[in-house]
């Protein structure tokens, strides 16, 4: 029974570092931009397509694990600059376009891709169980879990210390104020979008051997980001990541010992935190 | 552009334009008639839909209350006619029994929901619709489960089915108009534009939302016990957060304020996607891309856009 | 900038619907005698898109042979999208009949959909050949004499595995299923044959359709040490599951015997060679010797590529069946009862062996095999360990 609570607390937190990923992209466009953008899980899908395609072509997952967020991320440059900004300051209508957005990458994706289910082997050095005594945990899910520690903890560095972060801080906090003081909130605005999409693509690459590609899931990975994100408040790293964990956990055992009702679960979670903190559980109230 | 016109007849056109607008499109809604069959069953999804898109547009535009949960409502109403007319109950008694569910469940969670503003209303609701999802598809008991309702021997004619439903969305329109000309009308416009100053005179902002709300949430049960007449039978997909977020492009196409612009936008989307969806499986593709060109290049929607050209004005957009 | 941009999509809408109706026109004039027209409805898009795919590549591929004609009449299919939704398969079930005129309906992959348009079907008296629904009641309590299934129910593909699994596998099983319909059904039927036989389920757990993470379940698996787990899961559920079942390492220790969908050559490719071993019951085999399978893999190769799997076989097998019955008729559609007389007594040389219609329930009786997934002639398919004879659903 020990062991059964403790690979399952494992593979929570390895699915949680999946969700801080999506919900970090998520949150940061959301507090920089004002956008809330539910095609990030349509991202996430190009993402893994796309790693799929070239850790085929290059022979080599670390690499396509650079690029493609690179690409992901320009695209979602792209998205800001041409179809978002024109609608600066309008929620719902940014809101419904990513909707569009959404339907219009997941079915270009099924179009070229087709809709057979893909699932992306391990890089080799990871693939395999690992033995420790009569412990027995797969490699992969630990380097997830790993790499969204570290992320983690980059992300709060660069926001901390460098000056693209403090602008990003400063327009979280106080657009207005922001640019009065000589911030330019629409270039920041633009290069966040760019990173939250990059992660949400980076994402894609390091979920898609944790999990499988399959048409559908871009919807089902938007969701759950936003219910990190609406979870741990809307805008906040922190509240990214323990929301993303908080939820992984909940998931995770739910799954383990209610299976038919963890998503009910989640929902019922998600409600419960907005009924009695509705700006989320680390979340500054959003004017 | 149209400067060979007399000014006169220009500004009497203009006048009239409304009105024949508002004719031409009961007409649109109840030509189907004459075709009968599968125009016809279209015709009648689109006007239950435009119900449910009519009392979305007077939430959102005019209450300033985004929604991404009405799928819930729908569904509460169409499992509740379907449940009662399995039990043995007269279908007159089903139809007030559906939208009593709906405004139930919408007063319960109202309740919770406007603590909250904006955006975080538009989350709430999708996880409290989330939330009734979950539930209608894993109660086998009740529900049927995956497997869905049927409803048996309901004895309705297309025709009537029909009227009843256009029926139902002309007068909502219009009780709805008349609502919001009303005093209660005109504060919950003053509440969209301005809380805050609406609040601080005294006015109870929560509940002129609550009611709105509520008042939305029977409109769109009603609606739900309608589709499952027509469709004779009731699924748990109706209450996935795709039905809510059709209803949203439904409302946004054809305009959110007004109310006749959602139902134009009901009516537009329900044969445009019927038909595009018959020569290609990336229907999503066109759904998503019209959704794009529409919050991009009318904003306000489809309905004012039409209104002014065919008024000869200059497009502002 | 707005008067170009109308006019080009006036154009393009114009173009299009000159497309449909050009394409539908050619059809007639073609074909002094009208076309018999069968409405197909499959899922092309959403989770079920690939089984639509196959299903409808099976039953062009069996047209092809015999030229799109039965009863000296020629064929026409039209196709519509299933959307994985019910109430879509309704709406088009409607379109097909009321507006394309079609004489026969095919295809239906949820068996929900086959509930929502069954009443529809039997009042319109259109005869309907279900290629793919699973659930029981379709051919049982809700069954109609318009409505025939030459797939196979869920109580027929999973009944007979119980007791073979029990014999030859192991006593100790774990039971996982999808948490709908056919997953509580097929794992009902699994049951009812295991528990007669001496078997033992350790643990009978459902997970919630699309599920992205299963280590929770092998979680649970591992825990319980059962001889083997038998699993009804499909799609990306299956292929999930299966790649966390390898990465967990629980291959090395626990068998897998598990319905026929979860070892599906479309699932497979996605698998791999972790998948090497599983055993599963099916009502096809890709090394079935027989000449109808053989001349079935060898026409699928050539005009796909790739290795065929039991989706292409129940469209392949939908369309001889309607064919048959058609030449039976000498294509005469109208005549109802003579058509619904030969679909009651059709029998195929199926690429899965004899199949035959029961006349009682109006679902196909024929073969369920045991088989264990290998690597054949290059490609990842299952091979043939045993025939479990020929089962008939019992319609109650």
């Amino acid at each position: 029974m020990a062991l059964l609570l403790l690979t399952q607390l494992l593979n929570s937190l390895a699915f949680a570092m999946l969700l801080f990923l999506l919900a970090l992209g998520l949150s940061l466009i959301f507090g920089v931009a004002r956008v809330v953008n539910l095609a990030h899980g349509a991202f996430y899908m190009l993402g893994a397509y796309l790693g799929l395609v070239l850790t085929n072509a290059l022979g080599n997952f670390w690499l396509a694990l650079l690029l493609v967020p690179l690409g992901v991320g320009l695209l979602g440059v792209a998205v800001e600059r041409f179809l978002l900004r024109g609608l600066h300051g309008r929620e719902l209508e940014q809101v419904l376009l990513t909707i569009g957005l959404g339907f219009v990458i997941a079915d270009l994706l099924r179009g070229v891709f087709g809709a057979a289910i893909r699932s992306v082997p391990p890089p080799p050095e990871l693939s395999g169980p690992l033995f420790l005594g009569a412990f027995l945990y797969p490699k992969y899910p630990l380097f997830v879990l790993g790499l969204g520690v570290a992320l983690f903890l980059a992300v709060r560095l660069v926001l901390a210390r460098t000056p693209f972060g403090i602008q990003v801080r400063a327009v979280t906090a106080d657009p207005d104020m922001a640019s009065a003081l000589a911030v330019p909130p629409a270039r920041v605005s633009l290069l966040t979008f760019g990173v939250g999409t990059a992660l949400a693509g980076l994402g894609g690459v390091v979920g898609a051997p944790l999990i499988a590609l399959a048409p559908g899931l871009d919807a089902q990975m938007t969701l759950f980001a936003l219910i990190v994100v609406v979870i741990g408040g809307l805008g906040r790293i922190e509240g990214a990541f323990w929301g993303a964990l908080l939820v992984g956990v909940v998931d995770g055992f739910g799954r383990l010992f209610l299976p038919q009702a963890a998503m009910f679960l989640i929902f019922a979670l998600m409600a419960l935190v907005l009924a009695l903190k509705p700006e989320g559980l680390l979340g500054r109230r959003v004017a | 552009m149209m400067a060979w016109i007399p000014q006169k007849a220009l500004k009497e056109w203009r006048r009239g334009l409304p009105w024949l607008m508002r004719g031409g499109l009961w007409l649109l809604f109840l030509a189907p008639l004459l075709v009968q069959g599968y125009t016809l069953y279209l015709a009648t999804e689109a006007a239950l839909f435009g119900l449910a898109a009519v009392a979305l547009s007077f939430l959102l535009g005019h209450g300033g209350i985004p929604s991404l949960g009405q799928a819930a409502f729908l569904g509460l109403g169409a499992y509740a006619v379907g449940l009662s007319l399995k039990a043995g109950l007269p279908l007159a008694l089903g139809l007030l029994v559906a939208p009593a569910v709906a405004a139930l469940y919408a007063l319960l969670t109202g309740l919770l929901l406007f603590r909250t503003h904006g955006i975080f209303v538009l989350m709430l609701t999708l996880a409290f619709g989330q939330m009734v999802y979950s539930v209608a598809h894993k109660w086998n008991a009740v529900t049927g489960g995956d497997d869905g309702l049927s409803l048996q021997g309901t004895g309705l004619s297309p025709t009537l089915l029909h009227l009843g439903a256009l029926g139902l969305l002309v007068l909502a329109v219009a009780g709805l108009r008349l609502l919001l000309q009303s005093p209660y009308g005109k504060t919950l416009e003053a509440i969209r534009q301005n809380e805050e100053k609406v609040r601080s005179l005294g006015v109870p902002a929560f509940y002129y939302k609550l009611w709105a709300y509520v008042l939305t949430g029977a409109l769109t049960g009603l609606a739900g016990a309608g589709v499952a007449l027509h469709r004779t039978f009731v699924s748990p997909h109706d209450l996935f957060w795709l039905t809510s977020a059709t209803l949203m492009v439904m409302v946004l196409l054809g305009g959110s304020r007004g109310l006749f612009g959602a139902a134009f936008g009901a009516l537009l989307y329900t044969f445009v996607q019927a038909w595009v969806s018959s020569f290609t499986e990336l229907w999503g593709l066109f759904v998503g891309g019209l959704l794009i060109l529409t919050v991009l290049f009318a904003r306000e929607g489809l309905w004012p856009l039409l209104e002014r050209k065919l008024g000869g004005g200059r497009g502002s957009a | 900038m707005g008067k170009v941009n109308r006019r080009q999509l006036v154009k393009a809408g114009l173009g299009l619907a000159g497309l449909a109706v050009s394409s539908r026109f050619s059809f007639a004039i073609a074909q002094r005698e009208e076309p018999i027209r069968i409405g197909v409805v499959l899922s092309y898009s959403g989770p079920y898109a690939r089984l639509g795919q196959e299903i409808t590549r099976g039953m062009e591929l069996y047209l092809e042979r015999v030229d799109y004609q039965a009863g000296g009449r020629r064929i026409q299919l039209l196709k519509e999208d299933e959307e994985a939704d019910p109430a879509v398969a309704v709406r088009k079930v409607r379109k097909l009949v009321e507006q394309d005129r079609v004489h026969l309906l095919a295809g239906i992959i949820l068996s929900s959909s086959a509930y929502g348009i069954r009443d529809y079907v039997h009042e319109r008296q259109i005869p309907l050949v279900v290629a793919n629904a699973a659930a029981n009641g379709i051919t049982r309590e809700r069954r109609s004499p318009y409505i025939f299934r030459t797939s196979i129910s869920a109580w027929q593909q999973h009944y007979p595995m119980g007791p073979w699994v029990a014999r030859n596998v192991g006593k100790r099983v774990f039971l996982l299923a999808l948490d709908y319909a056919f997953g509580k059904e097929a794992t009902a039927a699994f049951k009812e044959g295991f528990l007669a036989s001496g078997g033992e389920p350790v643990a009978e757990v459902y997970v919630p359709l699309g599920s992205t993470d299963y280590s929770a379940v092998i979680s649970r698996i591992a825990a319980a040490r059962p001889e083997a787990v038998f699993a009804v899961l499909s799609g990306s559920d299956a292929v999930i599951f299966m790649r966390q079942f390898v990465q967990f390492g629980l291959n090395r220790t626990v068998q897998l015997a598990v319905s026929g969908e979860v070892t599906d050559e479309n699932v497979l490719e996605a698998i791999g060679d972790a998948a090497i071993g599983a055993k599963s019951g099916d009502h096809w085999v890709y090394t079935l010797n027989n000449s109808a399978n053989r001349e079935f893999i060898r026409a699928y190769r050539q005009k796909y590529g790739g290795v065929p799997n039991h989706f292409a076989v129940r469209g392949y097998d939908a369309m001889q069946f309607i064919v048959g019955a058609l030449n039976d008729v000498q294509g005469d559609v109208g005549n109802k009862s003579r058509l619904l007389t030969a679909f009651k007594n059709a029998k195929i040389i199926s690429p899965r062996g004899f199949v035959q219609i029961d006349p009682e329930t109006n679902n196909a009786t024929q073969h369920v095999y045991a088989r264990e997934v290998a690597r054949i002639d290059g490609v990842l398919t299952n091979r043939l360990i045993a025939d479990l004879g020929v089962i008939r659903d019992p319609g109650k």
